[in-house]
């Protein structure tokens, strides 16, 4: 901001309108006075053609100029004409030295407002350029600085953790800016702190302190506080007030900013979850003498817990599993994988291994993990002898599992055992039922009986069973498309809530 | 969901009604956080009114009732509807909980 220097407003006069002033001098010469002058209290301002100082008679007009007293003098006439003249003379030179304080104070003011507007853009493009809050707050803290003209000043912003800036040092306690938030917020208004306060609230000491508010969503936020020698004006509150304005907006912008970067970013590393998750289920259907194989998983829009796998092993029965970890998001994933891996290796290491005993020491194993975690695994392991034509399960709390003989009616296989992780021991039974050509079992998950339609209304048990049945002259493959399409038939543009994830094996 | 919860005695209850799914959880999540941290923590959640239960409320109630087992207390199970007594009698979460018909044959098995 540029200062203006302090001239005596008749002498600024004198400068701008020194030819008028020669040619009224000269008028007055020319109608026979011996000279003209203009008198102050500090003595000769001006004088044409110089003061006769010999002469101490003379005529002599009295004006003010800015409250200050003087004169205009002329010597060598002294008749009343030249008097009056005289007088209607001196009135204009003060009407015009009057308009010339106008205008100067006018431009001033016009210099300070453009001054302002400027500080104001110069605090937009600072903490325009700025996308950390932190960063924007110093700007804001050094912006209003400069313009205010101040000694210090502190901002603090009410987030999670309050986030405090403070120049030249770290001068006042988070505690008591905390305070002055919420004065702030109480009073809906600026607080103006005086020198005799200042102690009190820990600000600088003989300094006038004005708190302004920074309203983030119509809600105070976060205060500015500036601190300096003399008191605070009218136009001084205006301008923080607007300064105040401008960083809340952007504020505003700026957290609106970081949540989409911080969704952003969570979306990514979900999809990344998904695409692990993905990439851990078998990418091959299985080759297996005397069954046709089928499988798939669709997941819902937030990473879950659904899994399936196989092992066929040379030597051994065709095995195979499908779970579903309980809840979403990366810890279901995470116990998913884990799970699956240690089905994996139970299934390896336990020679000769049925599937209750996999499951069995699955749980062993897994419970203080769930416990842990707050989560549970449905797990149904089915384990078939081609010999035998003899399908060995057991089930921990898993369905839907349905089991459609061939020409015969569907049935659900209940679990006998409770899910991995809910009781230290899961007792689990082997069940055996035959399984022959045209025989088909079709284990899924929740996904599709818990799948809704726009009313609300379930999928449902006994729609899949009577689905299933009436399927079940397809091949394996023809079974999963004929499930996925009709429960997105059923959905009805629903939003899909959970994994979606099918096991189908038929007789051949 | 509607979640009321109340003391008898040094039993926590907690009576809900409507769907109990992953986004009524955080608040019976809360509540349960703070009845199962005590020792011989005593709970009966009363399902009377509850016409749903998704696999994250089940989870919920399953942590509750292992914490409460492990402070040698119990979370029991009360007034289930039919199609919620499916879903636990379907994934056999039937074996782990302790049920009863009404508030009354639960408050008097805590006792």
């Amino acid at each position: 901001m540029i200062a203006p220097p302090v001239v005596h407003p008749l002498q600024r006069f004198l400068d701008d309108h020194r030819p008028r002033l020669n040619n009224l001098a000269q008028a007055w010469l020319m109608a026979g006075a011996e000279a003209f002058g203009i008198y102050t209290a500090d003595g000769w301002l001006a004088a044409w053609p110089a003061v006769p100082f010999g002469q101490a008679q003379g005529l002599r007009a009295p004006f003010q100029v800015s409250g200050k007293r003087a004169e205009l003098w002329v010597f060598g006439l002294f008749d009343a004409a030249s008097q009056a003249r005289l007088e209607v003379d001196a009135d204009l030179v003060q009407q015009l030295t009057s308009l010339n304080t106008d205008l100067d104070s006018m431009t001033v003011e016009l210099i300070e407002t453009q001054d302002q507007l400027l500080a104001l853009y110069g605090l937009t493009d600072s903490m325009r350029n700025q996308l950390r809050v932190d960063k924007a707050l110093a700007a804001l803290l050094s912006e209003s600085m400069g313009l205010m003209r101040a000694a210090s000043a502190s901002v603090f912003l009410n987030d999670t953790p309050p986030i405090v800036v403070q120049h030249p040092v770290p001068l006042v306690a988070e505690t008591m800016l905390s305070r002055l938030l919420e004065q702030v917020n109480a009073s809906g208004n600026h607080v103006i702190i005086v020198p005799s306060d200042a102690p009190s609230y820990g600000l600088p000491l003989q300094k006038f302190s004005l708190v302004e508010p920074i309203y983030v969503h119509n809600q105070v936020t976060g205060i500015l506080c500036i601190s300096k020698e003399g008191a605070f004006n009218s136009p001084d509150i205006k301008l923080l007030r607007a300064v105040c304005d401008q960083a809340g907006a952007h504020l505003e912008n700026l957290l609106l900013y970081q949540n989409s970067l911080a969704q952003a970013r969570i979306q990514t590393e979900m999809e990344l979850a998904k695409t692990v998750q993905l990439n851990l289920l078998p990418q091959q259907l299985p080759l297996v003498a005397g069954l046709d194989v089928s499988a798939a998983t669709l997941p819902a829009s937030q990473v879950g817990g659904d899994f399936y796998d196989y092992t066929s092993d040379p030597g051994l029965p065709f095995l195979f599993t499908v779970g579903d970890v309980t809840g979403k998001g990366i810890p279901a994933a995470m116990l998913m994988a884990m799970t699956r891996t240690m089905i994996r290796s139970k299934t390896r290491m336990l020679e000769q291994a049925s599937p209750a005993d996999i499951i069995g020491a699955l749980n062993d194993e897994m419970y203080d993990d769930f416990t842990v975690i707050g989560m549970f695994a449905t797990v149904f392991i089915g384990q078939y002898l081609h010999e035998d034509h003899v399908l060995y399960y057991a089930n921990a709390g898993h369905s839907p599992v349905i089991f459609c003989p061939a020409g015969g009616t569907a049935v659900l296989l209940e679990a006998d055992g409770t899910p991995i992780g809910v009781l230290p021991t899961c007792l689990c039974e082997n069940q055996a039922i035959y399984f022959n050509q045209g025989d088909l079992l079709v284990a899924g998950t929740d996904g599709f009986s818990e799948a809704t339609n726009p009313q609300g209304e379930l999928f449902g048990y006994e729609r899949l069973l009577q689905l299933v049945e009436s399927v079940a002259y397809q091949s394996a493959a023809e079974i999963v498309q004929t499930l996925y399409r009709a429960i997105a038939e059923f959905g009805a543009g629903s939003a899909q809530d959970d994994d979606q994830t099918v096991v189908v094996i038929k007789g051949v | 969901m509607d979640l009321k919860t109340r003391m008898s005695g040094n039993v926590a209850i907690a009576e809900m009604n409507g769907r109990f799914d992953a986004l009524e959880v955080p608040k019976v999540s809360a509540w349960l956080d703070t009845v199962t941290d005590r020792e011989d923590s005593r709970i009966v959640v009363n399902m009377t009114g509850v016409t749903f239960v998704d696999s994250t409320a089940l989870s919920l109630l399953v942590k509750g009732m292992k914490r409460a087992r492990q402070h040698n207390g119990d979370l029991t199970l009360c007034g289930l509807q039919k199609p919620v007594k499916v879903i636990f009698e379907l994934t056999r979460l039937d074996k782990a909980f302790n049920m009863y018909e009404d508030e009354g044959d639960a408050l008097h098995a805590l006792l």
